[in-house]
């Protein structure tokens, strides 16, 4: 069952799913939900509750308040792609998603991960740092959350500059808080 | 095609095509000589290039399996990463910043200026700086290095200006935007510097030296040069009379070949320079060749570095300009009052969105993680660069189990810091702070060394036979047609960024090569 490789049909889904219906899912979480799981019907695959449980980890182990729930949800995806192709990560994933509520602490009233408060949830996260299934979610947003281009924007990294012919007249000294440096440590540009 | 025959053994045979070799090549290819020249990557061209951190990264970055081991971090966050390193036309001199500057002339007396270092193993550099100066000056027309041969200094960007206006308030003097192979106005059939912001993933614009499009071109016009490229060495033979004589390389359709030469020389990079001489071991030259001193592999050399970003209230766009946009060289020096022999350079140093997430603090998650990541528009670096100490039990060698895709041993690179490193990057690291902090920087973050580009040291060049591995041409002690013509020759490490010394090198020995071959000695 884990042969069968996430199908680039659910991959492409996704992505016409995020780009022509991104101002809709914004307001309907469950919408959302819903369109991730509708394709992981695999038995051992990842259940709504799972990925409810992975976007809350995420959202814990990186918060970012200028971000919404589609630029965690590529990382979800990429996570479900992994977990649906390759037999070992789905393993890691299944039992980290399983031990996590083990992992709350049982002394506390509320005992399950989503209904531990913030302050719960992170010392959670502490207590399975060390674990594979800790790792692989931090390697994932790693290579996924910060590949964005729409993330990018909104942390003010401007990707790309050759097609925009670079920032030799875009930019590139033109901070103008501090003195600017004495021509001989930095000449003017001739153009 | 290969113009030249597989049992013509009349060629010079190079394997790598990165500063040393490429360097090396052409300089021959000038004089008449013909040359193979071997290169285990692709061969790109500029077009071909990403604007895209990981892009460029899958692109350009040598990604065979290699292990660690040893106390460094590196081995810890990035166990199969040990270097970020190339495998393609133009090797390293792809994905260099460009920093060219020549090592000083008390750093080539190592052990003379610094004396007996308990558990270091320095030597002097069996040649002077001023035995070097010459080429030097080769080297620095050919790379067309800003701040020499009249070519103006590049402007600083705004992480320039943040690092010099910290510096100079500290009271730092020797701040400026460096000697940088990078054109600051055309030259060379090369467009001057467009401020792209992408040093480190090939440059688009052509503006930063690279052997792919100026010695490697040069010399295939000369008609002397064999390119072969997706060509991976496995062994080096020899003769009988204990001279090296062939190559056995494998080609990208998976053939093995058998190449003659009559000169072999390695530039593969400090790791798989020793890493060939070693697998190459026969009952003639038991523990591989060239290595009668012990010495192959060992004092592997990586320079002392490690980060300084500090976060500002108003913006910085650090991102945009030369990745290495300025430098403070007050603390180049050897001033054993500081608590450390040997000095270091502060180099500015900006990575894009993509790679400061990778690299910030390998491992780090939650709240000061993520707020230093979207604070990325506000942020300011800096690089240490400074010398290590040669170590004989930091080095390459051949694991024990583990093959690469050919059936080689993949290499294990080894790395304890020494005492004086840490002293040194300690001191490296209060400083750079020091420098943030008088321009009033909100956050600073320490970020710890990345996976190494410059590897040094594993096959030094010594007076005597019985402490390294090769002269002061870069021919091995024990193999007079087998020469090394890397950084593995860096007899210990200085605190330059060491590419303008490589090409230098490359040049002398060219020069050397081509006498010996005249005057029939070799």
């Amino acid at each position: 069952m884990y042969k069968k490789p996430i199908s680039r049909r659910l991959f492409l889904k996704f992505g016409g799913f995020s780009t022509l219906t991104s101002k809709y899912l914004l307001t309907s979480s469950a919408g959302l939900l819903h369109a991730l799981t509708v394709y992981a019907n695999e038995p051992d695959s990842l259940d709504e509750n799972d990925i409810k449980l992975l976007f809350s980890i995420l959202k814990q182990m990186y918060p970012h308040n200028i971000l919404n729930d589609l630029h965690y949800q590529k990382v979800v995806e990429k996570i479900i792609e992994s977990s649906s192709s390759d037999e070992a990560v789905n393993k890691i994933i299944k039992n980290g998603i399983s031990k996590l509520n083990d992992t709350v602490d049982k002394t506390m009233v509320k005992n399950t991960w989503i209904e531990s408060s913030s302050a719960e949830q992170l010392e959670t996260l502490k207590k399975i740092s060390k674990t594979e299934f800790f790792s692989k979610l931090k390697s994932t947003t790693i290579n996924t959350l910060y590949n964005d281009d729409e993330v990018w924007e909104l942390f003010g990294y401007e990707g790309d500059a050759f097609s925009k012919g670079g920032y030799l007249y875009r930019g590139f000294n033109d901070l103008d808080w501090l003195p600017e440096p004495p021509a001989e440590a930095s000449p003017k540009f001739k153009g | 095609m290969n113009k030249i025959n597989f049992d013509d053994d009349s060629a010079v045979l190079i394997i790598g095509s990165g500063a040393g070799g490429g360097t090396l090549a052409n300089e021959l290819c000038q004089k008449g000589i013909k040359v193979i020249l071997l290169e285990a990557g692709k061969h790109y061209s500029i077009q071909d290039f990403h604007n895209n951190e990981w892009e460029a990264f899958s692109q350009l970055a040598w990604l065979d399996k290699r292990t660690t081991s040893g106390d460094w971090r590196v081995a810890q966050d990035f166990p199969n990463l040990p270097a970020w390193i190339c495998k393609t036309v133009g090797g390293t001199t792809t994905h260099w910043a460009g920093a060219s500057l020549r090592i000083q002339d008390y750093e080539f007396k190592a052990k003379t200026v610094y004396g007996e270092i308990e558990n270091a193993n320095l030597l002097d550099w069996p040649l002077a700086l001023e035995d070097l100066a010459d080429y030097y000056d080769k080297a620095e027309d050919k790379m067309g290095v800003t701040r020499t041969h009249g070519i103006p200094g590049l402007p600083g960007n705004n992480n320039f200006k943040v690092m010099h206006a910290g510096a100079t308030k500290l009271g730092y003097k020797k701040v400026n935007t460096g000697h940088m192979a990078i054109n600051s106005r055309p030259r060379d059939g090369r467009a001057s510097c467009m401020q792209l912001g992408f040093c480190f993933q090939g440059c688009k614009s052509g503006a930063k030296w690279s052997t792919l499009y100026t010695e490697i071109p040069a010399a295939e016009a000369t008609g002397n040069l064999d390119l072969r490229t997706e060509t991976h060495v496995l062994r080096i033979e020899h003769n009988e009379s204990g001279k090296v004589s062939a190559v056995e390389y494998v080609d990208k359709d998976g053939k093995h070949h058998l190449q003659k030469a009559k000169i072999i020389c390695v530039a593969g990079n400090s790791i798989e320079t020793p890493r060939l001489l070693l697998n190459s071991q026969t009952s003639q030259y038991p523990d591989g060749l060239a290595n009668s001193s012990g010495q192959v592999g060992r004092n592997y050399m990586r320079h002392t570095t490690g980060s300084i970003f500090a976060m500002f209230d108003k913006p910085v766009n650090m991102h945009r300009g030369t990745t290495m946009a300025g430098i403070i060289q007050d603390e180049s020096g050897h001033d054993p009052k500081r608590g450390f022999a040997g000095g270091y350079e502060l180099e500015t140093l900006a990575l894009g969105l993509p790679f400061m997430a990778a690299f910030l603090n390998p491992g780090a998650w939650g709240k000061d993680f993520t707020h230093a990541l979207e604070n990325y528009k506000h942020l300011a670096g800096m690089w240490i660069v400074g010398e290590d100490m040669p170590q004989e039990k930091n080095g390459v060698t051949l694991h024990a189990d583990e093959k690469d895709q050919y059936g080689m041993p993949v290499p294990n690179v080894h790395y304890d810091d020494h005492a004086n490193d840490i002293a040194m990057r300690n001191h490296a690291y209060k400083q750079g702070m020091a420098v943030y902090d008088a321009v009033n920087a909100t956050n600073i973050y320490e970020v710890p060394p990345y996976p190494s580009t410059h590897n040094l040291g594993t096959c030094r060049m010594s007076k005597r036979s019985s402490d390294g591995v090769c002269n002061k041409w870069g021919q091995t002690h024990d193999i007079d047609n087998l020469f090394i013509s890397d950084g593995s020759q860096f007899t210990t490490g200085a605190a330059e960024n060491p590419t303008l010394t490589i090409v230098t090198l490359a040049i002398r020995q060219a020069d050397y090569i081509a006498d010996q071959l005249n005057s029939r000695e070799l």
